[in-house]
């Protein structure tokens, strides 16, 4: 049965006969594509449990993030139920630390650090920071990407040729020049965490724009739309911009993983979320400093990082297959 | 050819330029100065200020800044190095990092290139499916996660090598550090020339040598993979942010005497002069790629340069 698009055609008893399906719209269309890719739904799933770990992990046991505990430093990771299958026991280096500190009524699921704090609620506490960090900085190159792209594509001629120069010369200095630097002048928090890595992300965004917006305004729903005297804000925001947001909503997507990473770029470096405030990145380079005594102090961390990446990438790649179908890969 | 080449170099050259005003402006803005003890009577700071020509006028400042950076006077150092010159400091580590650079980036995109010829080969099969994995995972995992996985495992688990870098056995403890940094722009060629020779595969040019009998070998690697590399050009530039980016936190985490951990230690002791200095050199280092990767576009793609440089 050959199945084109929404008809199929199928030879019964050499009758030719039409079956017609019932037509999707593109939101169902989109679901559809996107489920039937596996890597993209588990994309999905992984990263709405770091969502929900990130919104109510913090609450989910008795510590907070930033309470020191002298007594209970590293321990290491013990989680009720596990601990009887022998993993996440709490024992470090054949000796279980909690009878050692007499606290066997206590359980630290992902341990505890060199200053005694929970390390699993440090761990969603920072996922709640990196994930806070990469949506807005995504955000916000997105509404600035946009608008410069939608200005350039439309008005086209001098204007610009100048603009796409800025875009050029912001383009020749590497991502870890401007983010560091400006880091350093704002002082690391995460409002200059954010700014910095706006700025470095937008261009990309806007050479998108602006390139389909070279396309689109030629097509006749502009002309048409000029001639009964819409504005141009009307003519960008409600007659271009509708037709580039798939396309935005992709790169705006595969822009969070960058981010992220460079997050934990900058606190390896130093210029990271300032103690007690922890983020993945943060938690990865303090667990390095202590990472041949108590490995689980970044292993964990990093792990969870790196499937944290992957699911981003793979999500990204299933959302661009389903929205974007003309920039898929084969 | 020769007008979109002078374009090209003059685009650089302003870029470049321009950089180096901002970096100058930046430096302004800098928390501190470097005349900032109190020991200083306001006489010596305004002598400080003479010899630094920081007491003329702001524009001349920007001529004269801009011409130091140009002659590669950098100044000197504040903190990691007392009055020691930046270039001399420089000079000393940068040969371990541009070597250390060059080896992840050829092992990178050899071991990339065989990869993706013999996924697109054997297209849709087992090998195609496990290199786009690993595409997936060689993109996605950051080269510091990965740097520290391989320390934790191959050098303290199983002592196979040493934990930081050591410069009297340059090979045996680099090999790590080159892993880190190779995997990102492996999988990368992999996954371009992967896509790119499936579709050169495709075409019917490589039909018509195939009929005429020319080997398989020489199908794939002259009349194929000649065409299929010209997209892949253009990733260079991000491979090279890749690495250098990587790079930074590899050099840091190997304890390995380069750019990168002095870029790390100039930030953490507010040694700006280092820090503007090392941020120059990774712009020059960036624009002069990008450069060569344009010129080099419009040498192979005489589309490109026949548009007057329009992409």
């Amino acid at each position: 049965m050959a199945n084109i698009g929404r008809y199929a055609f199928a030879n019964q008893d050499g009758i030719y006969r039409d079956d017609v399906y019932a037509g999707n719209p593109s939101w169902k269309e989109t679901l559809i594509i996107f489920s039937k890719n596996k890597g993209a739904v588990f994309g999905l799933i992984f990263v709405l449990v770091m969502v929900v770990l990130a919104i109510w992990g913090p609450n989910f046991n008795s510590y907070t993030y930033d309470e020191i505990q002298m007594t209970r430093q590293n321990m290491p990771p013990r989680i009720p139920g596990l601990e009887k299958l022998g993993i996440f026991d709490g024992t470090l280096k054949g000796k279980n630390m909690y009878e050692v500190k007499g606290a066997m009524d206590e359980y630290y699921w992902f341990g505890t650090d060199a200053l005694g704090r929970d390390l699993f609620t440090r761990f969603c506490q920072g996922t709640r920071i990196s994930l806070i960090v990469a949506v807005i900085s995504a955000i916000l190159s997105l509404v600035i990407g946009v608008s410069y792209g939608l200005v350039c594509g439309y008005y086209g001629g001098k204007l610009d040729l100048l603009m796409m120069r800025i875009i050029e010369i912001i383009n020749g200095i590497p991502a870890l020049v401007i983010v560091s630097l400006l880091v350093v002048i704002l002082k690391p928090g995460l409002t200059s965490i954010i700014v910095a890595m706006a700025i470095n992300g937008w261009t990309s965004m806007a050479r998108l724009v602006r390139a389909n917006t070279l396309r689109i305004k030629q097509q006749e729903h502009i002309m048409a739309s000029k001639t009964l005297g819409s504005s141009v804000p009307t003519i960008l925001f409600r007659e271009i911009f509708p037709n580039l947001l798939s396309s935005v909503i992709v790169m705006a997507m595969m822009e969070v993983p960058g981010a992220i990473f460079m997050e934990s770029f900058l606190s390896f470096v130093g210029l990271g979320i300032p103690n007690p405030q922890a983020s993945l990145g943060s938690l990865i380079s303090d667990g390095y400093n202590h990472m041949l005594m108590y490995s689980f102090q970044l292993a964990i961390p990093a792990i969870f990082f790196a499937v944290l990446m992957i699911s981003l990438n793979l999500c990204g790649d299933g959302l661009r297959d389903a929205l974007d179908p003309k920039q898929r890969r084969s | 050819m020769l007008r979109y080449c002078l374009k090209r170099i003059g685009m650089a050259a302003i870029t470049t330029l321009i950089i180096i005003i901002i970096l100058f402006f930046l430096l302004q803005l800098m928390p501190g100065s470097p005349f900032n003890n109190e020991r200083l009577t306001p006489d010596q700071v305004a002598v400080l200020n003479a010899k630094y020509g920081l007491d003329k006028p702001l524009p001349l400042q920007v001529v004269i800044y801009v011409k130091n950076m140009l002659t590669g006077d950098f100044g000197v150092s504040y903190n990691i190095q007392q009055n020691y010159p930046v270039a001399s400091l420089l000079a000393t580590k940068f040969p371990t990092t541009i070597r250390l650079g060059l080896q992840a980036f050829v092992v990178g995109i050899i071991l990339g290139l065989i990869l993706g010829i013999i996924a697109a080969l054997h297209h849709n099969g087992p090998l195609d499916t496990g290199t786009t994995i690993f595409a997936m995972l060689g993109s996605s995992v950051p080269s510091h996660v990965l740097a520290l996985g391989l320390v934790y495992f191959l050098a303290y688990r199983c002592g196979w090598f040493p934990l930081t870098y050591n410069s009297d056995h340059p090979i045996i403890s680099s090999v790590l550090p080159t892993i880190a940094l190779a995997i990102g722009p492996m999988a990368m060629t992999a996954r371009y020339t992967r896509n790119e020779m499936i579709e050169v595969m495709d075409s019917e040019y490589i039909t018509l040598a195939e009929t005429k009998g020319v080997k398989r070998f020489r199908v794939v690697v002259v009349h194929g993979l000649k065409n299929a590399l010209i997209p892949l050009i253009t990733t260079l530039g991000p491979m090279l942010m890749g690495l250098m980016t990587g790079s930074t936190v590899c050099e840091q985490i190997f304890a390995i005497p380069g750019i990168g951990s002095l870029f790390i230690t100039a930030i953490q002791s507010n040694d700006y002069n280092v820090v503007i200095t090392l941020a120059f050199i990774f712009s020059m280092m960036y624009i002069v790629t990008l450069l060569v990767i344009d010129l080099l576009y419009g040498v192979i793609d005489p589309r490109i340069r026949l548009a007057g440089g329009k992409k």
